[in-house]
């Protein structure tokens, strides 16, 4: 693969790939890192690259696992949002990164009840905006399993708004 | 109109049986006429989803790629298999060579080769011995053969 195709093919997936990462560890500058550590990652396989035939998927899998070895490196657990508050630090735009920081921590408090595998779902789905068909290669799963994880997911979340806004005002 | 269709693709939504499509229409209406709990569900949605890293980001990594544009080493598979054959030779060379520990009484035999008269002189010695001790005679196991044959060889000689 030459740069070129690098930069047609791969490049332009960095804001999904931001997002998924960004949905696991819940950390801006540790998002961005991950992002750029899994192009580097890509460009030096880039010889087995012709031979995957979804590479968005392949890269999705990347992320996944560059996320997770930060996940368990840090020991942060999907808890990383004690570490959120210290991001935005040298900013021009504090006020407009505050409020990336606040839907950051939503988007965690919206998924950490939730199972592995209906907040993957859900992160791919409604984060992501992946279908239900394209979920069900990426995770191995039946059509089924999709949407009954789906379902369960939006439910739960569904419940929690409900909640936050009876009680929280 | 507008509204109707938005509250039922709501309604499917977490029915979970909106498709993308729909998921995509109704994050571009106008979340400000939906009531409370779902505006702020679409609305956290719909900001995640424009979240970007924006093009400097992209920038930089084509940046680095290009810097590291080191050739990928490849493994040439007929490498491999030389390097395999290699291996294999030298490991059969190793076992094929090893000194096999010889018994006792092949060192014997050796020695009876290599110097015959003075091996028939301990050996006839030992013969009187075991002559001489003749209830224990059975027991001991001489190479009677190759003693007749060294005694032979050496009356050739003679």
């Amino acid at each position: 693969m030459s740069t070129e195709e690098f930069q047609k093919d791969i490049l332009p997936l960095q804001d999904k790939l931001y997002r998924y990462a960004l949905s696991m560890v819940y950390e801006v500058d540790l998002a961005k890192d991950i992002v750029q550590e899994v192009f580097i990652k890509i460009w030096k396989k880039r010889d087995q690259l012709s031979q995957i035939e979804n590479k968005e998927a392949w890269c999705i899998r990347v992320t996944r696992n560059q996320s997770l070895d930060k996940l368990k490196m840090a020991h942060r657990k999907n808890v990383g949002l004690e570490h959120a508050a210290n991001q935005f630090v040298n900013t021009l735009n504090p006020e407009g990164l505050a409020e990336e920081k606040d839907l950051v921590a939503a988007i965690y408090e919206m998924m950490k009840e939730l199972t592995e595998q209906q907040r993957e779902i859900f992160r791919l789905r409604d984060l992501l905006g992946y279908s239900n068909k394209e979920i069900k290669e990426l995770m191995n799963l039946s059509d089924s399993q999709v949407k009954v994880n789906l379902f369960r997911a939006r439910q739960k979340i569904k419940l929690k708004l409900g909640k936050l806004i009876n009680y929280g005002g | 109109m507008e509204a109707k269709n938005q509250s039922e693709l709501v309604k499917k939504y977490w029915a979970g049986e909106s498709t993308e499509e729909e998921e995509k229409h109704l994050l571009g209406s106008d979340l400000d006429a939906l009531e409370e709990t779902n505006q702020a569900h679409f609305q956290q949605l719909k900001k995640f989803s424009q979240m970007s890293l924006g093009a400097d980001f992209g920038k930089e990594i084509m940046a680095k790629i290009e810097h590291d544009n080191t050739p990928v080493r490849r493994l040439n598979p007929n490498l491999i298999w030389k390097v395999a054959a290699a291996v294999l030779l030298c490991l059969s060379m190793y076992f094929l060579y090893q000194p096999i520990e010889q018994s006792s009484e092949e060192v014997q035999l050796a020695a009876l080769e290599e110097d015959p008269e003075k091996a028939f002189e301990i050996t006839k010695q030992a013969l009187l011995l075991v002559s001489a001790k003749l209830n224990k005679a059975a027991k001991v196991d001489l190479p009677l053969d190759k003693f007749e044959e060294v005694q032979t060889k050496i009356k050739d000689r003679n």
